[in-house]
């Protein structure tokens, strides 16, 4: 190899890698930087995803699309908050007749096992300009996970985690 | 001083009256408004720890969605929009007894009072536009972390403006300083500008 080449050689290699270096670091560091820090707390509890299979519960729905994927593009996050899951209108049943939807359609919706956690959602969801329309108790198939264990429970002690005894009121 | 003004005012009454009429233009909207002339003044009192991380924050607070981190309220009102949003929040953090605030049955001044009468006594209310809430049992999108607002120790502020995934601040930088000084931590360090929030690490 001249010594010309050489050169030109180490330049190019010395830019390119500087390139990468930056780049790389850009990422990183933005990957970083829009992480709130409790999901790298390790003493943070993981909740557990509680399907809710058979549960009665109250669904305040964000709206209804045709297509699964329009549902997801329209479920954006309310800040840092987690705003509606993307759920078939089929895991709920009736919910097709109580929207005038047809069963194939996808709902953006979030489920609540008392009244009061599905209105301060709803709350929420307003405050972030939102859609919210809250249904009557309906049965829940348990397909995917529609954000069950995010209310309070009725005791005032931590969050609602599993099923209200029957006839506990809601 | 006296015998001066009387002096002048039997020579140049015009004068005087219009001097009077200056101040007036000049000072009335200057303290208009301001918190402290209707007897506002930051207490200060009983702020609990700011705790950091999530073990701190349980032992501080209590487990997320308890009853206290939604115990207070209180009414924020957004400029752009003039809606009033219902801002709930722990009661460690607020709703004791001002002259400005009524007593709820919190323990300190901290929220209620103290940031949001020295936002208002500054004449910052302008900036905290719509788009406000607090207390929210809800996870992190995405994870399956319960969120500082589970405990009603987040505020979220302008959020139409400083949306999340922003790293910087249109509007919450111009009252940023305030939440500082009165322990809370801003989460534009981690492009969240609209948030709030009273724990670190977390």
């Amino acid at each position: 190899m001249s010594r010309t080449r050489l050169i030109v050689a180490t330049l190019v290699a010395l830019v390119a890698g500087g390139a990468l270096g930056v780049l790389a670091n850009a990422g990183e560091g933005g990957v970083a930087k829009r992480r709130p820090p409790a999901v790298s707390d390790p003493a943070a509890p993981r909740v557990e995803r509680d399907l809710g299979a058979g549960e009665q519960l109250f669904l305040v729905v964000g709206g209804v699309f045709d297509k699964r994927p329009d549902a997801v593009a329209a479920a954006r996050p309310f800040g840092e908050l987690q705003g509606y899951y993307v759920a078939a209108v089929a895991q709920f049943q009736g919910l097709d007749q109580h929207l005038g939807a047809d069963r194939s359609d996808h709902v953006l919706v979030s489920a609540f096992r008392t009244e009061s956690g599905a209105r301060e959602f709803m709350e929420l969801a307003t405050a972030a300009g939102e859609p919210a329309l809250l249904t009557p108790l309906i049965t829940n198939r348990g397909d995917v996970y529609v954000g069950l264990g995010q209310e309070s429970a009725p005791n005032g002690n931590g969050p609602l985690r599993r099923p209200l005894p029957p006839g506990s009121g809601s | 001083m006296i015998e001066a003004v009387s002096v002048l005012l039997r020579r140049a009454p015009a004068l005087v009256v219009a001097v009077a009429f200056l101040v007036g233009v000049l000072a009335g909207p200057a303290m208009a408004g301001h918190w402290t002339q209707r007897g506002w003044r930051d207490h200060h009192k009983q702020y609990p720890p700011r705790p950091s991380g999530y073990s701190q924050i349980v032992q501080t607070f209590g487990q997320p969605c308890n009853d206290n981190a939604r115990k207070i309220a209180m009414q924020w009102r957004a400029a752009d929009n003039g809606v009033y949003y219902t801002v709930r929040f722990h009661r460690k953090l607020g709703g004791r007894k001002t002259e400005m605030v009524s007593d709820k049955g919190g323990a300190s001044t901290n929220l209620d009072n103290d940031v949001h009468g020295h936002i208002r006594d500054e004449h910052l209310g302008g900036h905290t536009l719509s788009g406000i809430w607090g207390y929210n049992c809800r996870l992190i999108a995405g994870t399956n972390t319960y969120s500082t607002h589970a405990w009603g120790i987040a505020v979220d502020v302008s959020s139409a403006y400083d949306v999340n995934g922003q790293c910087y601040s249109v509007e919450n930088k111009h009252h940023a300083d305030i939440w500082r000084s009165h322990g809370w931590k801003w989460g534009n360090a981690w492009c969240d500008p609209m948030h709030f929030q009273y724990a670190t690490d977390y």
